[in-house]
């Protein structure tokens, strides 16, 4: 039945004829599907290390909507576990970062060490507790797969996932683009950026890949540091039928867009490219300042234009999402890229920007155009649909990847079938999850 | 003498509040002194502010008056979707309390402040607050705000954030 249901919402027959149905984005019964078997049942990007530098250092955060504190221990080893006391439920730890030994639960003090064991059940011994309840495990519940790459940290809360290195194939080399930008790696800039939006999580999971919106969304922008003389940007000579753009989706759900920047003079990059060259190549370092936008199935994107974007999505409702995000930038820059950076940041990435409220302005005008059932099919998938390279395309080839799907071509071609893919894997997750529940309901 | 000066910086607080709400750009642009600094931190955490913001993250940071210029034009080109059609505010001040310095040539005003911005597609209004600290600088006869600096309250943004809004 259910089975069924799903098989309507992706019309696939094949990259020419690929159809996404609107319920996806607005069908209460999806929501509930996508955070049980997508969210909540496979690898979720949930930090940095560089976050939690230091022994007793934690973040928090959710995993679909399950609360989780992120913290290294005293001896450097971090843990990942469930935001929730053994007894009662209550959230152990309150802040969005900090640094603490202990997580003390504030409704009947049971205390937990910062790698979220148990060191304190308040009078125990007066509690008159059964043997049963002492042979229970009393820690702080440890997520099912916790891991990192190259210190971007991944957490499960399905045990039946692959191995991380093995989910993430050739998004690790567009990650790698992102880590290595210095020696020691990079960080998030202080400043806290949280905000929601009211419209379905996959219109931001779409925007980040989408190289079509940017001369319509973004005009007031364009036109904005056309009209500068002075503070050049990686934009104010968009010219944009003269850039090449290319798209690669890859396996899992993971898909980039990228291309040259209309102008490296600009980029916080910039100022380190001779070192990066050196350090990682010709190759990487050119790939390193092109525009590069990149996702990481389900929740997170980074996104590299005028700086350096590190986004992660939470869907609240099928028609609400609350997006963290962060400005990041290769540790030890010199200050005046850094500054540059933090501007740059600000004026395209923030809600409170030039570029980034245009974004968020579509996504709930298509909300809102989503409302009713008058209208079932989204043509939004269609754009690139013969351009697609028969074989790993050079670009590819380079960087040692190979992409389940490739298109290549000029600016205003817009790819959007680099969505084909993850779509697909969407799909067969939710399958998956629906198949064992049946089984299970089946076997019970 | 200096309670007069401390009673115009206030009321210049109070006009800036209504320019915007009254959608007067040129009238508020220009109680802004050319190489004015328009300042919004980011919070670190519950607790604490950014407090440099060529190292750390602001919500905007914008010096020189032309960039707020800049956002004016966008907001009211036409060709802002985030501002289309442009939404409503209403601006409450309060609390204003001026500080000057002996010459009289700056003052410090320190309000606390919320705005109700009605978004015409929701159908309802959000509303930010916080405090301002306006420092003006006198320019001839008259003060002219060098530095606003405005704190978030509620920094969990709905949306966006323009800064006509708060």
């Amino acid at each position: 039945m259910n089975g069924n249901r799903l098989a309507g919402l992706i019309a696939d027959n094949g990259d020419h004829d690929f159809l996404v149905h609107r319920d996806i984005y607005r069908d209460p019964e999806v929501f509930e599907w996508e955070m049980r078997y997508i969210f909540e049942g496979t690898w979720n990007l949930i930090g940095l290390e560089s976050q939690v530098p230091n022994p007793y250092d934690f973040i928090t955060a959710h995993i679909g909507r399950t609360p989780v504190i992120i913290s290294r221990d005293a001896q450097g080893k971090l843990h990942c576990v469930v935001n929730s006391c053994r007894h009662k439920g209550a959230l152990v730890c309150h802040k969005q970062q900090g640094s603490a030994r202990t997580f003390v639960c504030q409704y009947h003090g049971w205390a937990y060490d910062n790698g979220g064991k148990n060191i304190l059940i308040k009078n125990h011994r007066e509690g008159g507790y059964a043997e049963a309840f002492d042979c229970q495990n009393h820690n702080l519940q440890p997520v099912a797969r916790f891991a990192s790459y190259r210190g971007v940290m991944f957490a499960s809360l399905n045990h039946d996932v692959p191995e991380l290195e093995d989910y993430l194939g050739d998004m690790r080399k567009m990650i790698d683009l992102v880590v290595d930008q210095s020696p020691n790696g990079v960080e998030c800039i202080a400043g806290h950026i949280n905000y929601t939006f009211n419209g379905n999580w996959k219109l931001q999971l779409e925007n980040g890949v989408d190289p079509y919106h940017f001369s319509s969304t973004h005009t007031s922008y364009i036109q904005t540091l056309k009209r500068r003389d002075s503070q050049a940007s990686v934009y104010s000579t968009f010219k944009s039928a003269e850039l090449e753009r290319g798209t690669f989706g890859f396996a899992h759900g993971h898909n980039a867009m990228w291309g040259p920047a209309p102008s490296d003079k600009a980029t916080p990059l910039s100022y380190a490219r001779e070192e990066l060259e050196l350090r990682v190549g010709q190759t990487k370092a050119r790939w390193m300042t092109y525009v590069r936008n990149i996702t990481a199935f389900p929740n997170a994107q980074f996104a590299e234009n005028a700086s350096l974007q590190l986004r992660i999505w939470r869907p609240l409702s099928a028609d609400k999402t609350e997006m963290k995000t962060f400005c990041l930038a290769p540790v030890g820059e010199s200050a005046e890229a850094r500054r540059l950076r933090i501007r740059q940041y600000e004026e395209f990435f923030n809600p409170s920007g030039l570029a980034t409220p245009d974004d968020i302005a579509n996504y709930e005008d298509c909300q809102r155009g989503f409302a009713g059932a008058s209208v079932e099919w989204q043509q939004g998938h269609a754009r690139g649909a013969t351009c697609s390279s028969g074989e790993v395309p050079e670009a590819a080839k380079e960087l040692g990847i190979t992409p389940l799907s490739c298109v290549i071509g000029a600016f205003n071609l817009g790819d959007e079938t680099v969505m084909h893919s993850t779509y697909r894997y969407w799909k067969a997750l939710i399958q998956k999850g629906l198949d064992q529940d049946t089984s299970k309901g089946e076997s019970e | 003498m200096i309670l007069e000066r401390k009673q115009s910086a206030c009321e210049l607080v109070a006009m800036e509040a209504q320019c915007l709400d009254e959608q007067r750009w040129n009238d508020w642009l220009d109680l802004y002194s050319e190489d004015a600094i328009f300042w919004v931190p980011a919070w670190k955490n519950e607790t604490e502010l950014t407090d440099d913001p060529q190292t750390q993250l602001s919500f905007i940071y914008l010096q020189g008056r032309q960039f707020l210029d800049e956002r004016i034009r966008r907001a009211t080109s036409g060709n802002s979707v985030a501002a289309m059609p442009i939404p409503r505010t209403t601006h409450l001040v309060t609390g204003s309390v001026a500080t000057s310095s002996d010459d009289g040539m700056t003052v410090l005003v320190k309000s606390s402040w919320c705005s109700h911005i009605y978004q015409h597609k929701e159908v309802s209004s959000v509303c930010y607050s916080g405090r301002y600290e306006h420092l003006l600088q006198l320019e001839g006869n008259e003060y002219r705000i060098r530095q606003k600096k405005i704190v978030i309250a509620n920094d969990y943004l709905t949306s966006k954030l323009d800064v006509f809004y708060i």
